[in-house]
């Protein structure tokens, strides 16, 4: 019985399924109905704003030079596009004048879409006559003229690069940022509108009057983690973080004398469930000592907060930082302005463990998205979404600044902080703020911006946000902020081609950012791009629906400086670490290629080295002076049957020739939280330790069919290979991930903590010392 | 319904259009239904969780940032919500449902089944098969996206399925020997 067979008899017996009638659309729209009518939800104001979405004014002031900025992205996008659809098997493509003209075609035919802006009316007919491309064009020139000219010079960059960088923009007032972000709704809308039509999507460019300038230089440090803190004669283990300088908040921590650790850290909701709260466990020589417990969320409002959810926590100096996530009704006539989600940062002094108090609490709104700690202070990212429903009434909207305009502790961010990219039809936008950790009483600095970013990246100098962009491809935002002492400047983004797979795949080094990234193989547009540009001038055979990739060095103004593309058509990137002037990257398909890539001189790039290998690498992290440590797949490179988890050590003393040193399968195991969460993973190179937790499947000795899950220690000799130190079996109960188990060790002790307990053993041995229950 | 109608649809449902909310779960809510049915094994269960999906997502759809990923996501939602159920089932021995051995399983458990050899198979399965199983039937996805949608990587979802049809496989093929 092969697989369709399985797969057709599973779909034939759940056709017989009958559905109940009471999950059926009608049913469910009563129940929704009844629920919108207790939420005093106004559906004429609903319909209001969708009747309004027809009538569009256009934001001509803020489009201004999109016409000519918006390049970047239309000769990449959809330029491009246009230009492939037009004439997608004529070779003339790498002519590059040609797709420079159809990026203004492509422009001017977005630009057909505004409607003329003629007041904040917004009962204006919907049958306003669009503008012509010239129109539009002639008036973002007389819009802004310097700016036209950037533009043009930007253009010549472009004409060379896979990569755009513009400036973000900033709103004069409160009320301007209200126009941007209405505006922007009502395009996108109207785009609704066009959807049951002809759908057609705007690709304007928004910019700005001008940037923040980021002058300060900077001194870079080693792109390289290490993840041991020594003092004198204690050496313990600290969370696996990506940059040796910043810390990266986690579920346990330990300050090598106590292990502390998050309970219930999965969604709470209040009066229903047990309230997090984190634990404090003195452990010394493995004995296992609780000594404090400290309740999360004491000041939930019973009445108004609905749910929390524990993010993350930070050890700095005897002091606790945690991060959580809140959600509280608001009142409000509007059903979706019911509920506000908040992220809050509550920090505790701990240097008295049997008095341990809470000293601050800061909130920004949006939920968490992500949050570091860099010279001495705390960088929190949260995600605000802007309240659409406001804009059924423009008037209205406008006064409802808690729809659009985030809150800083409950005062509302400052105009001057607030910032724009053109991805504005999300109505996403992060908050991003710095709290100084040593007096913490308020935060140093606030921003708000308004683009697709998501995912974050931060160096020593620098925060990236970075976030993908679907249109009809698949490119990435990357925004820059530079930091300085807990003071924010808002630097200038860049849209590149591809995906990144992760933080990973960002490095900044010596004042330059490297990428690698992948572009998606049904990303036609995008891929005959590249081809167009490399690839295909140099091997026409390469057929254009494979992924394919791409390394990228862009400067501290996001502009450009080299690149290389064409790499590894159809495999894709698995993982990436970057040592000073030399980045290595794994990519997949039936072996594992591990490339190395010397990035001294940034504006030429070059790839030093391929290695060839079965199987791939999730995870990489230098281990010693000249060695990789690669943790992956084992994978049978003619049939891709998966074979278990693989561990390879790279000799990458030379990079132009770099050799799998050692090789070290552990067969039956087919996950681990390795391969996805660097945070799992305790690595200690100097100490020669690394570890972490794998689930291992297979038929034990009475044939039944079992899930066993463990924990391992290994170290690596040069000559002897890997060796497995110790294996520590896991009581897992379901009740928790895999990915929250960690270990820790502190001198020659390990503990092995879960969400519900810690046990301890000798370091590197199955010796178990104690135990303890924390829940 | 081609994707730029879902897209329209979704805006109009970020606007509290329930009508058009409802549009798009008749797209998806018999699979929906099967897939948690096939997930808990219950059609009372497997209706609740269907409902607290609908009002969750209604309520959470604005924050759904690309309308064409509006089935993955109201899939998310559903996923999220057979885990926890099956979490308390776990938790309460009395309704273990989710872990009853195979041969316990009789017709007026699945009253619904006439022939409960296929979800004999499936239910010998672990949770993490049984979901990229579902997923692969009744959600149309391949492993790559199966892989995004669960968090991991394109391999191991690759892996974990062909293992999952060997296992109903195999179990099959004893049942009609």
């Amino acid at each position: 019985m092969n697989e369709q067979d399985i797969i057709n008899r599973i779909e034939k017996e759940a056709n017989d399924l009958p559905i109940p009638e009471s999950i059926s659309p009608s049913n469910m729209e009563k129940m929704l109905n009844e629920k919108v009518k207790d939420q005093d939800y106004n559906s004429e104001h609903a319909t209001d704003s969708i009747d309004n979405t027809s009538s569009v004014i256009p934001f001509r002031k803020r489009i201004g030079l999109a016409i000519a900025a918006c390049f970047g992205v239309i000769i990449i996008g959809s330029g491009a596009l246009t230009l492939l659809k037009n004439n997608s098997s004529d070779k003339s493509a790498s002519d590059e004048a040609v797709t420079y003209e159809a990026a203004q075609e492509t422009a001017g035919a977005d630009e057909a879409y505004e409607e003329d802006a003629q007041s904040e009316d917004t009962d204006a007919d919907d049958d306003s006559s669009p503008d012509t491309a010239a129109e539009n064009e002639d008036e973002a020139k007389n819009d802004n003229v310097a700016a036209e000219a950037d533009d043009s010079e930007e253009s010549d960059n472009i004409k060379n690069n896979l990569a755009s960088s513009s400036n973000i923009s900033k709103p004069e007032s409160y009320d301007d940022y209200y126009d941007t972000v209405y505006y922007a709704y009502l395009e996108s809308s109207r785009n609704r509108q066009k959807a049951l039509g002809e759908f057609r999507s705007f690709d304007a460019e928004e910019t700005l009057n001008e940037s923040t300038a980021i002058d300060s230089q900077s001194d870079s440090g080693i792109a390289n983690s290490e993840s041991s803190k020594s003092s004198s004669d204690k050496s313990y283990s600290s969370t696996n973080t990506q940059e040796k300088n910043v810390d990266e908040g986690d579920i346990v921590k330990t300050d090598g004398e106590y292990i502390y650790t998050a309970h219930g850290s999965d969604y709470y909701t209040i009066g229903q469930s047990q309230q997090p709260f984190i634990t404090i466990t003195k452990a010394s020589k493995g004995k296992l000592t609780k000594v404090s417990s400290i309740p999360l969320f004491d000041d939930i409002n019973t009445q108004n907060d609905t749910n929390c959810i524990l993010n993350e926590f930070y050890l700095y100096n005897n002091r606790l930082i945690v991060l959580y996530g809140k959600s509280s009704k608001i009142s409000g006539n509007n059903y979706y302005l019911n509920y506000e989600s908040k992220t809050v940062i509550d920090i505790y002094d701990i240097s008295n463990k049997s008095n341990i108090r809470k000293i601050s609490s800061q909130s920004q709104s949006g939920t968490f998205d992500s949050s570091r700690i860099s010279d001495g202070h705390l960088y929190t990212v949260s995600r605000f979404y802007i309240d659409n429903t406001i804009f059924g009434n423009y008037k209205d909207g406008k006064e409802n600044l808690a729809g659009y305009i985030p809150y800083i502790n409950d005062q509302n961010i400052d105009c001057d902080d607030i910032f724009y990219s053109r991805h504005l039809d999300n109505m996403n936008t992060f908050v991003i703020t710095s709290l100084n950790l040593s007096r913490a009483n308020s935060f140093s600095d606030a921003k708000s911006i308004s683009c697709s970013g998501s995912e974050m990246y931060v160096s020593d100098n620098a925060i990236y946000l970075y976030g993908s962009i679907y249109d009809d491809i698949e490119k990435t935002e990357i925004l820059r902020i530079e930091y300085r002492k807990g003071t924010m400047n808002i630097g200038n983004r860049a849209v590149i081609a591809g995906r990144l797979y992760d933080s990973f795949a960002l490095s900044e080094y010596n004042d330059h950012l490297r990428i690698v990234a992948t572009i998606p193989a049904n990303n036609f547009a995008w891929y005959s791009f590249d081809a167009w540009t490399d690839a295909a001038l140099s091997d026409p055979g390469i057929t254009v629906r494979k992924d394919i990739n791409s390394v990228y060095v862009l400067d501290n103004e996001m502009k450009m400086t080299g690149k290389i593309t064409g790499l590894a058509p159809g495999e894709q990137i698995y993982s990436a670490r970057f040592f000073g002037d030399i980045g290595y990257f794994v990519t997949y398909r039936n072996t594992d290629p591990l490339f190395s890539v010397d990035f001294s001189d940034p504006e030429n790039p070059t790839i030093l080295g391929e290695l060839k290998i079965p199987g791939f690498s999730n995870y990489l992290h230098f281990y010693g002076n000249n060695t990789l440590l690669g943790i992956g797949e084992e994978r049978d490179p003619y049939t891709q049957n998966l074979d278990g988890l693989k561990l390879s050590m790279f000799n990458i003393e030379d990079p132009t020739n770099v050799v799998e040193a050692d090789r070290l399968v552990l067969h039956n195991v087919y996950y681990s939280s390795a391969q996805y969460n660097h945070k799992s993973i305790m690595i200690d190179p100097e100490k020669n330790i690394f570890g972490f937790c794998y689930e291992m499947e297979g038929y034990d000795e009475t044939g039944d069919y079992s899930y066993n899950y463990y924990y391992s220690t290994f170290s690596y000799d040069p000559k002897e290979g890997f060796y497995e130190t110790a294996r520590y079996k896991i009581n897992y109960d379901y009740m928790y991930d895999l990915e929250d188990v960690r270990g820790v060790f502190i001198d020659d002790y390990f503990y092995l903590v879960s969400p519900t307990e810690i046990t301890s053993y000798v370091l590197s041995s199955d010796e178990q010392i104690d135990n303890i229950i924390l829940n | 319904m081609n994707k730029d109608e879902i897209t329209a649809h979704v805006l109009l449902a970020k606007n509290g259009d329930t009508g058009s909310f409802c549009k798009l779960y008749e797209l998806y809510y018999k699979d929906m239904y099967r897939y948690a049915y096939y997930m808990l094994g219950s059609k009372e269960d497997a209706e609740d969780v269907i409902s607290e999906t609908v009002l969750d997502a209604f309520t959470g759809i604005k924050n759904l940032r690309h309308p064409a990923k509006f089935k993955a996501w109201i899939f998310q939602i559903l996923n999220t919500k057979c885990k926890r159920q099956i979490a308390s089932y776990i938790k309460d021995r009395d309704n273990n449902d989710a872990d009853v051995p195979e041969e316990n399983l009789k017709e007026d458990d699945h009253p619904y089944a006439s022939n409960i050899d296929i979800q004999n198979a499936f239910s010998a399965l672990n949770d993490n098969e049984k979901t990229i199983i579902s997923l692969t039937v009744f959600g149309g996805y391949n492993s790559r996206e199966i892989a995004r949608f669960l968090k991991s990587k394109e391999g191991t979802i690759r892996s974990s399925k062909s293992r999952a049809f060997d296992k109903m496989s195999q179990y099959l093929k004893e049942d009609f020997a």
